[in-house]
């Protein structure tokens, strides 16, 4: 275990987030803030990206790139 | 957590993979992705790509989009470990002289060197798999699960999303 030094305000801070989730120990309060940070950015990184995804066009795709990956082993 | 799928990892092939990035809501993708250790084959990346090439002229958003799926997914090469295993499989096949996919093969061999189960939308292809240690999962279920447990955790939700 390692410890961390927070001010005053962050504690009082940290303590009602404690309660407020029903978390046992400070510990589990700075892994859940961790976790909520780490969806964040993920949704905002994703957010970024303009793309979409037909899933009925990608199938057909890939069955194309099936059926012409498979030319087959050397000429008879 | 506690959703009713046993698992927390999975190798999802490239119907699965498709299936996932279409999500209507871009917010429960994330959730799936953050929740779940998602592994994903080269070759079943290489064939999601070549459709997201085929679909997107502009290198920057795929090189982002890239940069987006190399740091959620498990990206799992197919090396020599996983050429041996594949080639033991394909040699089983032969002789049992049962029709195959080679992108399933690899898939197969991934997944058992990894014991996890292939997240799929064809679960019935990957039976023939089963008895080299590998069972798959539709990747429908895993999400419609998912969601009912977000809901039912909605009331506990301490962050909203």
């Amino acid at each position: 275990m390692k410890t961390v030094a927070v001010s005053e305000e962050t504690w009082k801070r940290l303590k009602e987030i404690k309660e407020r989730m029903g978390l046992q120990s400070m510990n589990d309060v700075i892994s859940a803030l961790i976790e909520a940070w780490h969806l964040t950015s993920l949704k905002e990184e994703f957010s970024k990206i303009d793309i979409f995804i037909s899933y009925e066009e990608g199938l057909e795709f890939v069955k194309t790139v099936r059926k012409f990956g498979s030319k087959g082993f050397l000429k008879q | 957590m506690s959703s009713k799928i046993p698992y927390k990892e999975f190798l999802a092939d490239t119907a699965a993979l498709l299936y996932l990035y279409s999500l209507q809501s871009r917010d429960l993708l994330v959730l799936i992705l953050s929740k779940f250790k998602i592994h994903v084959s080269a070759i079943s990346l290489a064939e999601f790509f070549s459709f997201i090439y085929y679909k997107q002229h502009e290198y920057d958003i795929v090189s982002r989009f890239y940069g987006f799926t190399s740091k959620t997914h498990i990206i799992e090469p197919i090396d020599a470990p996983t050429a041996l295993r594949a080639s033991m499989i394909i040699n089983d096949l032969i002789k049992h002289g049962q029709v195959f996919d080679l992108v399933d093969v690899f898939n197969v061999a991934v997944a058992s060197a990894k014991n996890i189960p292939i997240l799929s939308i064809d679960t019935e292809r990957y039976q023939q798999y089963s008895k080299y240690g590998v069972t798959s999962l539709d990747v429908r279920d895993l999400v419609s699960d998912f969601e009912v447990y977000l809901e039912k955790a909605g009331s506990e939700n301490h962050f909203p999303s």
